[in-house]
């Protein structure tokens, strides 16, 4: 037992210093909750994915952030008005949770506390319609769990001193909203109308306006009702009761109640209170559903926006209008604060963007933005692939036990579970096309610590969005190609906007390269409607003329850089060991290479022109065997992917397209001549390619099925893995590091609640197929890269939530990398050398080659976590293996039909011989 | 048999000018009377009354003439008596007689053209505004026929567009400069108080103007005023497309609403004076509410779409059962929309199609004529040679004969003979009858006038030749029926006729004098009986050959539409505007077999239209069908047999099958 415990404490000692580290996420979108002013009007709140953040006015930045956890179940924000100011100002704010939490946040200590309510007989939390009695009672618009959509407005003590009391109930409600003065309250519920009853059919909207009887103490309602027969698709009432319902035909449909009238009326008045209190007015303009509605502070103005992303006010006196176009995105919130001087709008489908707009002149005072990427469809698997596996999925930390021994045992499983989550078939989901990060040094002011940022193409537009994840807030917008702005004629909606499919930067980040494609607007119907317009553009770091920040200028535009209508595949920067690194190669689907230099990279002036120096042409002769371009038969109608590495020596570029990979050699100023393929291998990665790159003198590449380690000085694979499925476009599912590379697999995984998807994140050295680490993550992940650090490996990824996170290695200086290694990669030594295969027993993560059995061994996991043991016996001194002892386990026909167990069994068998 | 469609009638309806309710609105608490009626006013000069019962019938037309549009039109009431006025183009103020369809009587204003014109509220007064800036007070207080020139009001130098009452004191006028004007019209002792409003100054006098704003320079031409319920509410609507509201009290500006993108030609408020519509040159109807009653807040609530041409005229009716808001203009159809519910309650649109008596065929002789306003056309069209076979377009019809009379009067009635030898044409003032000879060319006819010192002298509203082409009968707007003999002495006899006697002068007929008017004739196809109806229901079977009353029918209880004898049995069929169909055994003088069993359970798809028949068909070859027809439906009853009436199969008794 000694022993044991021992282990436990060198276990534990190891892990501490080396595991791979997990960041805290970072970046996020924005909750789906609209923000909320301050009463004083000098600060928003606004609820992010991972914490709530207080912006100030006149700063016009945020002043506080206070992490929130799970804000994905925020349904409302509350400003408690009766409740004091912190000393700095700052406001009293609840955050709804929708599963019966109130949480209040404490600005100063920047903690949170929560109040469950959930014993007290609220379920589901829809609204927050008051806070009484120093938070001591809650208005709320609550249901039970079972009923989600029959609301109820009660009154519930916070500490359960009183039964809350029910003060209202409406059956069937969707839609809820509330006046600025929290004097009014509306429901909007669809209801079996009573004249149809009979028949059965029909079902008329019925909203329920509502006022409290007492303002302060909220402890009676009165409410009226109004039928009506259009389905409604947002509603808002202002302060003196009068409704306003936006439809899904586009309609505003205004309600005035009927109010005091003249005396010569009185008779009349009571024909309308009988039988309709209410006086129809109808507003028309939006032609799309109408998704934000709100009265301006007085009733005077109606604020009304939609997916036109116009901003529309209607002076309700004359029925003029006033618009505001061109806004970033649809409109779904529109927040008037109390002074009726700023309007924030949230816009965008999934609140991408919170804009905080002046009133005077309608000129936005402040945006908060989330990540604003696009994420692209995968195709679909084929049916070949999708029905296979019906068994129960098992989480990596379960091992699948068959006649082994127990370490091999666990060898296996931890493979065979990478195959398990290849075997289910991955749902639809979406992946960003391109995303790339990027420190920005500022040039002139050397002594401040480089940034690190993200670079998103968006949607729409064509902009790229520049996103720094550390304050989780976007820098700049950088706009690529000129794009139409959409304001309100139909038709225009038809003109597609160019869209950015290729995107990189230099290494020293002075370079960006951009490859924008237009399709031809299909309204003018001519005849070169399916004409692509591709083009390449180059951008210098702006910076200077920027103050500071991020800014990008286009030095040079090539249009149509591989000849008309033919498409950029891939773009490469060149290592800093190529010109200082001030060049690209692009590379297009029928194999044609370019290499573009700037005219005089020295001096970065205005005359700065990009110009392709070396080209190799599509026809240009590789020796292709012809069965090796012969795809799948579902990667036929699209061509299949390009994907680009530059060796950091600068001598060759590799080329993987289709089975193919090619290493092309980099012309030089003193051979002077083209790009010259000096090597083509095909096959040897067994399925379409998607990412590669170059590790030392490993090839690693990533393709739909498998990862496959190629050593070139060898001249044979050194490795390679089935590690499930990567669809296709994923070039950013793998990144390279100094000596280690990452590598991203989405999975789908049975959950209670039917397909979850999941992803993994491997670290690999490029000489084991054994991780460094491996990373769970409970989203699918959409793009990782590497980080060039000095100190640390880090690999950064980000997931579909838009969160993005931080993998950082050991220290450099400890070393998880053998020095040997180092010389392997810069120096090319002889192919007998012998290579250390010392799986980092302090990295700590996963797998360890036992010196004396010579077997691998795979710690067990206890749980789904990062956490790592190692295994019993493992203090021995390093041990040196050659790397050709392997080589028969990769030679046989288990491993070229994926036999994995079959593998297995050999890879024992050789390293069994060698013990003795 | 064979259909046509005849799409090449060249029937030109004329835009809609003028619309009047015989009724202001009532309280909600309270029915419409029984007299309401709609005077719907044409660019031809034809002013045509609907009764809105039974889903919009249409009862008389008033025939006008060439170059007598109707420009404005006003419903008073003299105790019991309906009076209807019009202006058109002219300087006068015309009554209607609505027995005979004839121009009572003219009062000249003396005042140049009369552009505007409207009934005080007590009915006993009409102010017509005129082209020289005067507004001329009409006392019409003496009864049907009486109208006496009552005040000239204080004069200005631009015609006076638009007119309304404030009370029944003052006079509100939109004029060509601009400017809103009213005068006290009457002095306040003449009549009672109304509505708190009080006449100020001298009688006649301006007491106030409003000014309307100038677009580019030039006047405004305020096209419409109404004066809100309650007085206190001015609104007008202009050539700039504004609608303005005013303090009546102080004539100061309340609220301007620029909702529409062109001149905004007419208004009507509804009863509770809390909505108001404006409609014109731009094809919308807007409406626009108190959305504030304090502070007596207008806002423009919504707008609605249903014409596609410039709105001529609005009015609005409101009771506990009927709630219309009527528009109509250049588009020719009258619309008919609800005050109540304007934004999304359904709108009927009454079809464009020519009225009955405009349309004539000849069936063995494939002729059909068309005659309106001025002129008569007829067509001969190609024979079917078999049912499948296509004739080609424009080959299968052509114009034979075309008549321009050069009267001023417009027809009332034409007829073509059976044998298509005579063509009787009439209008109000004279008959005029042709013989109709085969030109030489070879196809066509030559229209030859019949020299009929008679005729000449005689205008009738309806014309029939009996089977044999021989007889002419005419019946006159007095409900006198002549019988013209052709080839025979230039005389008229009269059968005799004593209208329906069986009914005293009930109050309904007071007010609407033309309910007794004969609107349809039939003869037998073998000429033995010859049967009329009258608006009131009332139906008569002459004996034709011994000129005597044959039968009179019981009475019907809603109007006739179409009379039809059955080609075999002398049986009657009478379609009503209820979409009743009854079938009259002539000979046993009583309801048909198949009337009995079948009238009262017509199938509801047939009593659910709500166009009127306007006519009926009975093949030859299969004399049990008749075919009728209106302006947007076809149906086919086939009086042989019986209506199935929808019965559940009863079990039989073995349980195993259906009786």
């Amino acid at each position: 037992m000694t022993e044991s415990k021992d282990l436990k404490n060198r276990r534990r000692r190891r892990s501490k210093k080396q595991i791979w580290k997990l960041s805290a996420p970072q970046g996020g979108a924005l909750a789906n909750v609209a923000p909320v002013f301050s009463d004083d009007h000098r600060f928003l709140v606004v609820l992010h994915a991972l914490e709530i953040r207080l912006y100030a006015f006149p700063a016009r930045q945020c002043v506080v952030r206070v992490p929130i956890v799970g804000a994905s179940m925020a349904v409302d924000l509350y400003v408690d008005s009766s409740a004091e100011l912190t000393s700095e100002g700052f406001p009293k704010v609840w955050v709804a949770m929708r599963n019966g939490v109130c949480i209040s946040v404490d600005w100063k200590s920047e903690s949170s506390k929560s109040i469950n309510l959930n014993g007290l007989g609220v379920q589901r939390i829809h609204k927050i319609l008051g806070v009484v009695d120093q938070a001591q009672t809650f208005v709320l618009a609550v249901s039970d769990g079972v009923h989600d959509s029959d609301i109820s407005i009660v009154r519930v003590s916070a500490d359960g001193s009183s039964p809350p009391s029910t003060l209202l109930q409406v059956n069937k409600a969707s839609l809820i909203s509330l006046s600025h003065s929290k004097s009014h309250f509306i429901l909007g519920s669809s209801q079996l109308s009573k004249h149809y009853k009979k028949a059965g059919s029909g079902s008329v909207e019925v909203l329920t306006v509502g006022k409290f009887g007492n303002p302060t103490s909220f402890e009676t309602v009165v409410s009226t009702t109004i039928e009506r027969a259009r389905s409604s698709s947002t509603i808002a009432v202002s302060d003196s009761g009068v409704v306003a319902v936006g439809s899904m035909t586009g309609v505003i449909d205004l309600y005035y109640p009927v109010t005091d009238a003249e005396s010569t009326n009185e008779r009349r008045l009571e024909y309308r209170q009988s039988s309709k209190a209410h006086v129809i007015r109808t507003l028309k303009w939006h032609l799309d559903p109408v998704r934000a509605l709100s009265f301006s502070l007085d009733g005077n103005y109606l604020i009304s926006g939609g997916n036109e992303k116009v901003l529309l006010f209607w002076q309700l006196d004359t029925g003029n209008i006033q618009f505001l176009p061109r806004l970033p995105g649809p409109i779904t919130n529109i927040v008037v604060d109390n002074t009726s001087t700023t309007y924030a709008l949230s816009l965008g489908n999934n609140n991408e963007d919170i804009v905080l707009l002046a009133a005077t002149d309608l000129d936005a005072r402040l945006r908060v933005s989330s990540i604003n990427a696009s994420y692209n469809d995968i195709p679909p698997l084929s049916l070949a692939r999708a029905n296979i596996s019906s068994k129960e999925p098992q989480s990596s930390a379960s091992l699948k036990l068959l006649n082994l021994s127990e370490e091999a045992k666990r060898a296996k499983g931890f493979i065979s579970n990478i195959l398990d989550s290849a075997e289910i078939s991955l749902p639809n989901f979406s992946i960003f096309p391109s995303a790339i990060h990027q420190f920005t040094p500022h040039a002139q002011q050397q002594s401040l610590k480089p940034h690190l940022y993200w670079y998103f193409p968006t949607i729409t537009d064509a902009q790229i969005q520049i996103y720094d994840p550390l304050r989780g807030e976007q820098v700049a917008v950088q706009s690529v190609a000129r794009t139409l702005q959409l304001g309100k004629v139909l038709f225009e909606e038809a003109i597609p906007d160019p869209t950015i499919t290729q995107l990189c930067l230099s290494a020293d980040s002075q370079w960006m390269a951009t490859v924008d494609e237009t399709t031809t607007q299909p309204i003018d119907d001519l005849l070169s409607k399916s004409d692509v317009q591709i083009n390449l553009k180059f951008w210098a770091e702006d910076s200077a003329s920027n103050e500071g920040a991020v800014g990008w200028k286009l030095v040079s535009q090539i249009t149509s850089p591989h000849g008309s209508d033919v498409p950029v595949a891939a773009v490469v920067a060149a290592p800093q060991a190529y010109h200082r690194g001030h060049a690209f190669i692009t590379a297009c689907h029928g194999r044609g290479l370019r290499l573009w230099r700037p005219r005089i990279p020295q001096v970065r002036s205005r005359q700065v022109e990009w110009s392709a120096r070396h080209i190799i042409d599509p026809s240009y002769e590789f020796s292709i065997s012809k069965s090796s371009l012969d795809f799948s038969a579902d990667s036929v109608r699209e061509l299949p992917d390009v994907s680009l590495a530059w060796a950091s020596d600068a001598s060759i570029v590799l080329l993987g397209t289709g089975f193919d990979i090619y290493v092309v050699a980099v012309p030089t100023e003193k051979s002077g001549g083209s790009f010259e393929a000096v090597r083509c291998f095909s096959g040897i990665i067994g399925s379409p390619v998607r990412g590669l790159g170059l590790i030392g003198t490993s090839i690693i590449v990533l393709s739909e099925r498998q990862l496959t380690v190629y050593d070139i000085l060898r001249d044979d694979i050194a490795w390679s893995a089935n590690i499930g499925y990567t669809p296709k476009g994923c070039k950013a599912l793998i990144a390279f590091g100094e000596s280690s590379f990452a590598v991203a697999i989405n999975y789908a995984s049975k959950a209670k609640s039917g397909l979850a998807l999941l992803s993994n994140v491997y670290l690999f050295s490029h000489k084991s197929p054994i991780p460094l680490h491996v990373a769970q993550h409970s989203r699918p992940i959409a793009a990782v890269h590497s980080i060039p650090s000095v100190s640390k490996q880090k690999f950064t990824f980000i997931d579909t939530d838009k969160t993005i996170y931080t993998l950082s290695g050991p220290d450099a200086a400890t070393g998880a990398e053998p020095l040997k290694d180092a010389d392997v990669g810069d120096k090319a030594p002889a192919a007998e050398a012998e290579i250390t295969v010392d799986v980092v027993p302090d990295a700590g993560s996963t797998a360890i080659l036992n010196p004396k059995s010579g077997k691998f061994t795979i710690p067990a996991k206890e749980s789904t976590t990062e956490t790592t043991t190692i295994p019993e016996g493992s203090a021995q001194p390093d041990v040196v293996l050659k790397t050709t002892i392997v080589d028969t386990v990769f030679a046989g026909p288990e491993y070229a039909v994926g036999d994995l167990d079959g593998v297995f069994d050999k890879l024992l068998e050789v390293i069994g011989q060698k013990e003795e | 048999m064979d259909f046509r469609r005849c799409k090449f009638l060249d029937y030109n309806s004329h835009p809609i000018t003028a619309l009047a309710f015989s009724h202001a609105s009532v309280t909600s608490d309270k029915y419409a009377p029984k007299t309401l009626r709609l005077a719907v006013g044409r660019a031809n000069g034809d002013i045509e009354i609907w009764n809105p019962r039974s889903s919009w019938v249409h009862e008389i037309t008033l025939k006008g003439g060439r170059n007598r549009s109707i420009e404005g039109l006003a419903w008073t009431q003299s105790g019991a008596d309906l009076r209807l006025f019009s202006i058109g183009g002219s300087t006068v103020v015309t009554e209607w007689d609505l027995q005979t369809g004839l121009p009572l009587d003219h009062c000249d204003c003396n005042a140049g053209i009369v552009w505007s014109i409207a009934p005080s509220p007590d009915g006993t007064k009409i102010a017509a505004g005129c082209d020289d800036g005067s507004v001329v007070i009409v006392d019409v207080e003496g009864g049907r026929g009486v109208m006496e020139h009552g005040r000239i009001l204080q004069r200005h130098k631009s015609r006076v567009l638009s007119i309304a009452w404030r009370g029944n004191t003052q006079v509100v006028g939109g004029c060509a400069d601009g400017r809103i004007r009213v005068w006290t019209a009457v002095a306040a002792g003449e009549v009672g108080e109304l509505n708190g409003a009080t006449s100020e100054g001298v009688v006649g006098r301006i007491i106030g103007t409003m000014r309307v704003d100038k677009a580019q320079g030039e006047e405004t031409l305020v096209w419409s005023v109404v004066v809100l319920g309650n007085g206190k509410t001015i609104v007008s609507g202009d050539s700039t497309g504004s609608v303005k509201f005013w303090d009546a009290a102080h004539f100061s500006l309340l609220q301007s609403f620029k909702v529409h993108e062109a001149d905004v030609l007419c208004l009507a408020s509804n009863e509770a004076a809390d909505t108001v519509f404006s409609a014109g040159v731009d094809h919308k109807i807007v409406r626009y509410s108190v959305v504030d009653n304090k502070l007596r807040r207008w806002a423009n609530m919504s707008s609605r779409l249903l014409h596609a041409h410039d709105i001529r005229a609005l009015v609005s009716y409101e009771s506990k059962n009927a709630n219309y808001l009527i528009s109509g203009g250049v588009e020719r159809s009258i619309v008919i929309n609800s005050v109540d519910n304007f934004i999304d309650g359904v709108f009927r649109k009454i079809p464009v199609s020519p009225p009955r008596h405009h349309v004539h065929s000849v069936g063995d002789r494939q002729l059909v004529a068309l005659c309106g306003d001025n002129q008569v056309k007829i067509w001969a069209l190609e024979k079917f040679h078999s049912s499948s076979e296509a004739i080609p377009e424009g080959k299968n019809k052509r114009v034979v004969a075309s008549l321009a009379l050069n009267n001023d009067e417009n027809i009332t009635h034409a007829a073509l003979s059976v044998d298509a030898k005579y063509l009787a044409v009439a209008t109000n003032a004279e008959t005029k009858l042709f013989l109709l000879l085969p030109s030489k060319q070879g196809f066509g006819f030559k229209a030859k006038k019949i020299a009929s010192p008679a005729l000449a002298g005689q205008g009738c509203s309806i014309l029939g030749f009996d089977p044999s082409s021989q007889h002419l009968v005419l019946v006159t707007a007095e409900n006198e029926i002549f019988i013209y003999s052709i080839g025979h002495q230039d005389k008229l006899r009269e059968l005799p006729y004593t209208g329906d006697s069986a009914e005293g002068k009930g109050e309904l007929k007071q007010a609407l004098p033309y309910l007794d008017n004969i609107n349809n004739l039939a003869f037998s196809a073998d000429g033995k009986y010859f049967a009329l109806s009258t608006i009131s229901g009332y139906v008569v079977v002459y004996d034709w050959p011994n000129q005597s009353i044959h039968w009179s029918l019981p009475r019907i209880p809603s109007i006739p539409s179409v009379l039809k004898f059955c080609p075999d049995n002398d049986s009657l069929i009478v379609v009503t505007t209820q979409m009743k169909v009854l079938q009259f055994s002539v000979a046993s003088q009583a309801l048909s077999d198949w009337s009995r069993r079948n009238s009262g359970i017509l199938p509801p798809e047939f009593n659910n239209l709500v166009d009127k028949c306007s006519g009926i068909s009975i093949d030859e070859e299969a004399p049990d069908r008749a075919w009728m027809w209106g302006a947007s439906w076809l149906a086919n009853f086939d009086m042989s047999a019986d209506i199935p009436v929808f019965r559940i199969p009863k079990r039989k008794r073995n349980g195993l099958s259906v009786e």
